[in-house]
């Protein structure tokens, strides 16, 4: 991905906190292959979905506001999509500040995935496990730059 | 940043320059402990897993949670006019794997909204500098030395990586 990209991304995700005109919710697609499990022990949490096309360039597709610790939504098969969780929180001596923590995810048919998405304690994470349909082994998927956004 | 770490970090700035004792060398950050610096913390502790695990965790873990930049928007002023400062810090971790003893340093410089003087290193000033020692197979003891008014964040998560407690990243925001 250019990093021109990349910043944009980010401050989007950053403006979506105070002008919420910049980001819309995310239009769910069939299968809904992704589980989200959050433990948000202070703050907000979201997820800013986007589109990596072959040259890895982002297209926003939406934002889902993890508000319940249990939802499911769908992200396209076989394509390769760009995963921004933002965690917002502030407190009367620091203030409010934003983290955003990027995932890379291409699902494969076939699967199915869970997302388990925390922050508390100053520490935040976005564990991603997969599943297979058939044979039920499950693993976690590596924090990877695919090769096509690291090799501009 | 919050305006009070701003304040911190003017004092930190101010008094590590007028000393002369920046950590521009991870030992001089070391010694900077040892020998009670203001705004440093030391922490050793000892864990029942191999160096060689400790060492991968920790490569993978502050590969990917410190290997970045943070903004920190401050608004100062009163009732008339007011002005809003960014200051975006980068951060860069290296990490040696030895057989016997594992260093990971993280490094941390302006890049944005202010100018840092002083004979800074290429990556920034060393604010922390964690020494992990094989004791036996089964047995690692980690040092952490940690030079900041700010970004405690990265200074626990190192035990929490080493023990296996928590594997999120810190919020180095706070």
């Amino acid at each position: 991905m250019t990093s021109t990209l990349r910043i944009a991304a980010l401050l989007l995700t950053t403006a979506g906190m105070f002008a919420c005109s910049t980001t819309h919710s995310y239009l769910n697609v069939s299968p809904e292959n992704l589980s989200l499990k959050s433990d948000i022990r202070s703050g907000t949490a979201r997820m800013h979905v986007y589109y990596v096309d072959r040259s890895c360039e982002i297209t926003y597709q939406g934002t889902v506001e993890l508000t319940k610790p249990n939802m499911k939504i769908g992200i396209p098969v076989n394509s390769l999509s760009y995963l921004i969780f933002n965690f917002s929180d502030s407190s009367l001596f620091s203030g409010s500040h934003s983290v955003s923590y990027e995932r890379y995810l291409k699902p494969r048919s076939g699967h199915r995935y869970d997302v388990a998405i925390s922050y508390a304690d100053g520490m935040y994470a976005a564990t991603i496990h997969e599943q297979s349909t058939k044979s039920r082994a499950r693993k976690e998927i590596e924090n990877t730059v695919p090769r096509i956004c690291t090799t501009q | 940043m919050s305006r009070i770490s701003l304040i911190f970090f003017s004092f930190f700035t101010l008094i590590l320059t007028g000393c002369g004792s920046m950590p521009n060398t991870p030992e001089l950050l070391v010694q900077n402990v040892k020998s009670g610096s203001m705004f440093s913390e030391k922490e050793v502790f000892e864990v029942e897993r191999p160096l060689s695990k400790v060492s991968k965790t920790l490569k993978k873990k502050s590969t990917e949670c410190f290997r970045q930049r943070v903004a920190n928007t401050s608004n100062t002023g009163g009732t008339g006019l007011q002005v809003q400062r960014t200051l975006v810090r980068s951060f860069t971790p290296k990490i040696v794997i030895g057989k016997k003893h594992t260093r990971l340093t993280l490094q941390s410089m302006i890049t944005e909204g202010s100018t840092e003087l002083g004979d800074m290193p290429k990556d920034g000033w060393y604010m922390m500098v964690v020494d992990a020692y094989k004791i036996n197979k089964n047995k690692t003891r980690v040092e952490t030395y940690f030079q900041q008014p700010s970004y405690l964040g990265a200074f626990s998560a190192i035990k929490h990586w080493a023990t296996g407690s928590n594997m999120g990243c810190p919020d180095l925001t706070q």
